[in-house]
């Protein structure tokens, strides 16, 4: 009912006990497509969850998250291989160029609706264009082969099985900052100036610097999963800033819910799982999200997390009785 | 300088909008603890002053100042610390978030948790917290809509939702509340329920500065009245004095009666 976060202790409990789960995965996924397809879910969870953020929480949108994804993985790929340093620092200047952008962003953030949506869409088709003929840094459309595996000691996240450790503990972080910002003066702060910027403005709140907050995290979530990115696929080229790439982000937010973090992860699961079950049917994709997009929006405007949540209630009184 | 008395001063305050005077030369004292009516007929200026004084617009000439303070170049936000609340003519709630919540983001300016203390959930945040969700709801009971706390402030019938756009502007802590229009639209129920919690929050020793247009809310509640005409302020007084006044009636009226 309020903004305080109700019932903490069990909460916490199974939160704690889905994230230990979660880390059994790679002993029990023995099939390493599958276990590849889980690590590219939760690199876009990554992504997906900055922007259900921005769209649900902050009401702001962007079609340029792609932006931040491949400035991360060129930033971190320029400190490893540019500069030999270790992948640590790279992963961090990922995220941290990302948040560097988000608020570079914000001039534009004056712009509202349709009109910051191709403005964002503008700032992901200059990061495109730059990488695709700055030949002589970026490697120009063949990329940059031979990127390293992340090491620590002598071990090396050089598997999907054993790289997956790394994006779930960065999508725990993730989860933690960004609920706990959603239940927060900070998150309150956000929603306000969501439902009415003027009011908000005129109750105290600085409209400007929570859009570019909201911003800024969603830009270093984007930044880091672009870093993890490269190191997993060992390469990065121009096509991480795909125009494409955004309507696949825009449609899993769309599909989960805008706002929900929980309907980020069922709108990345669904998305994906679609994805790998039909690619022979690539070409057609952007028609697919299109036209799952206009279908949950008729029928589902809350998305699967709406749904999920209207069944939890339906069952509620059911499962009381149950446990009498 | 404040002069000890003075909650707001209005030094020749001028608002143009392109070629339209909006403001002209507006002078305003408004002293500590008074109720402070501001009535014309429409288009006179008055909630283009509310928002030159709010800092949604900047003056294009002249300098505000409350309890001594320069605010005139304070944008609307930086207002709110500095003391001054209001409410809106179309109503501008959080519609989306609860009642309870609409009000714990008045509590914004007042209290300081950002990003890393609501990430790491310091102990001073999580009492901070409390104390916002705490004096929210006293703010609810005082004004009388305490049980509508949890429902969506879009969800409240209309004249709630103006007691809960003032309940939100008293949580800022601000020592003048404008006022635009706080009746427009309420039954008469409604209003006189209003007028009595105004009157309690003046009680609380709030400055009050209020635009109205029910002469009979007026006439009861303000202690004086100043009266905008074409942007230019065109009397000022009592409220008896202000029934009486020629000028006033010319301006409501018309010319040409004579």
């Amino acid at each position: 009912m309020t903004s305080s976060p109700p019932r903490a202790p069990a909460r916490r409990l199974a939160a704690v006990a889905g994230v230990v789960l979660l880390a059994l995965v790679p002993l029990i996924v023995r099939n390493a497509y599958v276990m590849h397809v889980i690590n590219v879910m939760g690199l876009y969870l990554l992504i997906v969850t900055g922007l259900t953020f921005l769209v649900g929480v902050t009401g702001q949108f962007s079609l340029g998250q792609v932006g931040f994804v491949g400035l991360g993985g060129y930033v971190s790929v320029a400190i490893t291989m540019g500069l030999g340093l270790s992948f640590w620092p790279a992963l961090l200047a990922g995220g941290l160029v990302g948040a560097a952008f988000g608020v570079a962003i914000g001039p534009v953030l004056r712009l509202r609706g349709h009109v910051l949506a191709m403005a964002t869409l503008a700032f992901a088709e200059i990061g495109r264009l730059v990488t695709l003929n700055w030949t002589e840094v970026t490697g120009g459309p063949m990329g940059i082969p031979g990127v390293p595996p992340p090491t620590l000691g002598a071990f090396a996240f050089d598997a999907d099985h054993r790289f997956y450790v790394l994006i779930l503990a960065c999508v725990v972080v993730n989860y933690v900052v960004l609920s706990r910002t959603i239940h927060s003066r900070v998150g309150r702060a956000m929603k306000a100036l969501r439902d009415d910027p003027d009011g908000a403005a005129a109750t105290g709140i600085n409209v400007a610097r929570y859009k570019i907050m909201a911003f800024v995290l969603a830009g270093f979530f984007a930044g880091l999963s672009g870093a993890l990115w490269s190191h997993l696929d060992r390469y990065v080229n121009p096509d991480m800033f795909d125009l494409s790439e955004s309507v696949k982000i825009l449609t899993m937010v769309v599909i989960g819910g805008a706002g929900s973090l929980t309907g980020a992860a069922l709108g990345v699961v669904t998305l994906q799982t679609l994805t790998e079950l039909f690619h022979e049917f690539q070409q057609y994709s952007i028609a697919l999200y299109g036209l799952m997009m206009i279908l949950i929006l008729i029928f589902a405007p809350g998305g699967l997390a709406a749904l999920l949540s209207a069944a939890r209630d339906r069952l509620a009184p059911a499962l009381e009785r149950w446990r009498r | 300088m404040n002069a000890g008395g003075d909650a707001l001063v209005l030094e020749r305050v001028s608002k143009r909008f392109g070629g339209i005077h909006a403001l002209s030369d507006v002078d305003l004292v408004v002293e500590e603890g008074s109720i402070w009516g501001l009535i014309g007929p429409n288009g006179a200026g008055k909630t283009t002053l509310f928002n030159v004084i709010g800092g949604v617009h900047r003056p294009s000439a002249g300098t505000i100042r409350l309890h001594g303070r320069d605010v005139t170049r304070l944008p609307a936000h930086a207002a709110v610390p500095a003391g001054l609340a209001r409410t809106f003519q179309n109503i501008k709630l959080f519609t989306a978030m609860t009642a309870l919540e609409n009000v714990m983001v008045g509590r914004h300016c007042r209290t300081r948790a950002e990003l890393l203390a609501a990430v790491f959930r310091p102990g001073w945040a999580l009492r901070e917290e409390a104390e916002i969700e705490a004096s929210a709801r006293d703010l609810l009971e005082f004004l009388g809509v305490a049980d509508r706390a949890g429902e969506p402030a879009g969800a409240l019938p209309y004249g709630q939702q103006r007691i809960l756009e003032i309940a939100r502007a008293l949580a800022t802590e601000p020592r003048i509340l404008l006022l635009d229009e706080p009746t427009a639209g309420m039954t008469r129920q409604e209003t006189e329920h209003l007028m009595e919690v105004i009157a309690r929050i003046r009680a609380r020793g709030l400055t009050i500065l209020l635009v109205e247009h029910d002469m009979n809310v007026v006439m009861g509640l303000c202690d004086r009245i100043s009266v905008l005409h074409f942007g230019r302020k065109i009397a000022e007084g009592p409220p008896a004095e202000i029934q009486e006044n020629e000028a006033v009636v010319d301006a409501y009226l018309g010319r040409g009666r004579f």
